[in-house]
């Protein structure tokens, strides 16, 4: 019954003790750390899992952090929307550590794999820290452990192309985090509350006194979770940080890491500010207007990348523009069809990233124009590649196209139809980038092709399969989650 | 460091930092400081210490002060973990204001003590490997 009780905040906690506990292994004895880390995801999976069980059957879940009641302590909350990025963090993160128990030993050096887990268990802690609590100062301190986990995730390879992308990561992550914490501080000045609830309640009788204020917090927040959050002109970052880290990284940062900003701050526009502030300040047509750039220039980018790490990176970038699209519709269809996004492109990216880390440690390539031939050499590698690409690019039956469909009709619903082109030429862009390489691996090999099976470790080939075969389920029934997304956003939205 | 006023002075003077080190991470919820400000202080007099004597010992004993660091730092967090699970009124609570009067957050006081003085330790000789 204790523990019970103190489910939501054991989801966390037992992490970051497996964070203090293991540097102690990483130093004695490494072997045990990977199979630590399994174990630790595995119980935290479960737990996460009885706690979307507890939310669906219609309980939201406050959890009073030593008995301290919501003014003054810090207090986590679990809504459906948190319960669902619980299950999906926790998912994927489990996937991906099966999967790096193998394909870490090519990627970096010995002695620094213990110490990386450590940097991943604290990434996965603080991300759900960021999902789950209800507090905003709590929710800057997680921002802060979420960009030195990543930034450390980044660095494991010990290169000099990802110590110099880690570097500019840190500096502007910090750069971020210095303008939501101004933010964070003008709302406390204003409201004198730091819990969102009651931030939201104090701002609807004090935001009318302050224009000014209200402008500068919203763009603080913007600029700040916008830079971690990769939106189009503050990416720069994105690109080097992803393609430059070992490939099960690149998976949690381009798939995971730059979602929970978005959530954060899907929160705090429609659930502290209010959809009237969010128009009011233009803030919409801003998110708009970035996220048409981001869709375009995101494509444009990565059709010029060689790199096939590079290229994925870069069409990250678009496929956050696709997601912020549906924020800045402000519609019901719109942010069902952003948070769809969050979930297919989360599995779409893993499935990709895993698919290349699985190429490099078999072939060692990581050059796009090398791909020649290797639908033959690693099946089932390339037939999930496959799947996710035409994903990517939105072919009906596979998951892409439901987002891209519910993007539309938000559009419409939002009154401005342009977006259906933008959608429809993105669509084309991502063809553009995607396909020449899966038409390499299968059609232009130059001598026959002798069919083998993949010689990749079993535990890095479940994961895959496991994440191609979710894009096809999510692309075949989404009804189901479609409806529990929309209740999701129409209580964002109310 | 082969400086004789330096290695005479802080022979004594160790005792005392490491004195008030323990003061400020008791005093914590009466006073200024606490866990964080004093593990700070008890960091830096035993990397003071190390940075003046640690040379002269054998080579092998060097990386010493790096394991216990290791070591203490996963008692630290398993005392803070305990913190955030139980309720806050727990423990011996004695007379507000004095010393022994707020059950268990001195103990967590300590470990964050522990943890901020062992983490001092650890990077200053993580980055003493480097080269």
């Amino acid at each position: 019954m204790f523990l019970w009780d103190k489910l939501p905040f054991l989801l966390i906690i037992i992490i970051l003790l497996l964070c203090f506990v293991m540097p102690f292994f990483a130093r004695w004895k490494p072997v045990v750390c990977p199979y630590l880390t399994v174990v630790t995801v595995i119980i935290v999976f479960v737990i996460s899992v009885v706690l979307t069980f507890r939310v669906a059957g219609g309980e939201v879940i406050h959890y009073h952090a030593g008995d301290w009641p919501p003014p003054w302590g810090i207090e986590i909350f679990i809504d459906e929307l948190a319960a669902m990025m619980l299950l999906l963090l926790t998912g994927s993160c489990l996937l991906i550590v099966f999967y790096s128990l193998k394909a870490l030993t090519k990627e970096i050096p010995g002695p620094a794999i213990g110490w990386y887990y450590t940097l991943f268990l604290l990434t996965l802690a603080s991300m759900m820290g960021i999902v789950v609590t209800n507090d905003l100062f709590n929710l800057y301190v997680m921002v802060e452990i979420v960009s030195i986990g990543a930034v450390g995730l980044v660095v494991a390879k010990g290169e000099k192309l990802s110590t110099e992308a880690s570097l500019r990561y840190l500096m502007l992550a910090t750069l971020g985090s210095g303008f939501m914490l101004f933010a964070i501080g003008f709302l406390y000045q204003v409201t004198g509350n730091l819990n969102m609830p009651y931030v939201a309640a104090e701002l609807l009788e004090v935001r009318d006194q302050y224009p000014f204020l209200m402008w500068a917090t919203l763009s603080f927040f913007t600029v700040g979770l916008g830079v971690k959050a990769a939106l189009f002109p503050l990416h720069i970052w994105l690109p080097d940080a992803h393609s430059s880290a070992p490939s099960p990284s690149s998976a949690v940062l381009s798939g995971l890491v730059v979602k929970v900003y978005i959530i954060s701050m899907l929160r705090i526009y429609f659930l502290v500010f209010g959809i009237e502030v969010f128009n009011e300040t233009f803030l919409r047509s801003l998110i708009l207007l970035l996220a048409t750039m981001a869709i375009l220039g995101g494509s444009l980018f990565a059709f010029v990348q060689l790199d096939l790490k590079r290229r994925l990176a870069y069409s990250t970038v678009a496929q956050i523009g696709y997601i912020f699209l549906g924020m800045g519709l402000g519609t019901v269809w719109g942010v069902t069809a952003a948070l769809l996004h969050i979930i297919i492109h989360a599995l779409m990216k893993i499935c990709l990233f895993m698919s290349a880390g699985a190429v490099y440690y078999q072939t060692g390539r990581k050059k796009v124009i090398h791909f020649s031939g290797l639908g033959y050499q690693m099946p089932v590698t390339m037939a999930a590649f496959t799947i996710a690409s035409l994903s990517m690019v939105g072919i009906p039956f596979f998951g892409g196209f439901i987002t891209k469909y519910g993007l539309a009709l938000g559009s419409l619903e939002a009154n401005n139809p342009y977006f259906i082109v933008l959608i429809v030429v993105s669509g084309l862009l991502n063809a553009a980038y995607y396909f020449p390489i899966v038409w390499q691996a299968y059609f232009t090999s130059g001598h026959d092709p002798q069919m083998t099976m993949d010689k990749v470790p079993f535990t890095m080939l479940v994961p895959i399969i496991i994440t191609a075969l979710g894009i096809i389920y999510m692309g075949l029934f989404p009804g189901r989650i479609l409806e529990f997304l929309e209740q999701v956003s129409i209580r964002l939205l109310l | 460091m082969d400086d004789y006023i330096t290695r005479v002075v802080f022979r004594y003077v160790l005792l005392f930092i490491l004195l008030y080190g323990l003061y400020i991470i008791l005093h914590g919820h009466v006073s200024p400081g606490g866990g964080f400000a004093g593990g700070m202080v008890i960091g830096m007099g035993l990397l003071l210490y190390f940075l003046l004597f640690g040379l002269e010992w054998r080579a092998k004993l060097r990386r010493l002060p790096m394991d216990v660091a290791l070591v203490f730092i996963g008692l630290g967090g398993i005392l803070e973990a305990v913190k955030f699970l139980l309720p806050h009124e727990h423990g011996p609570v004695g007379m507000p204001g004095t010393l022994f009067s707020v059950g268990i957050i001195s103990v967590v006081n300590f470990g964050i003590g522990l943890l901020v003085a062992s983490t001092i330790l650890s990077i200053f000789y993580l980055l003493v490997e480097e080269d």
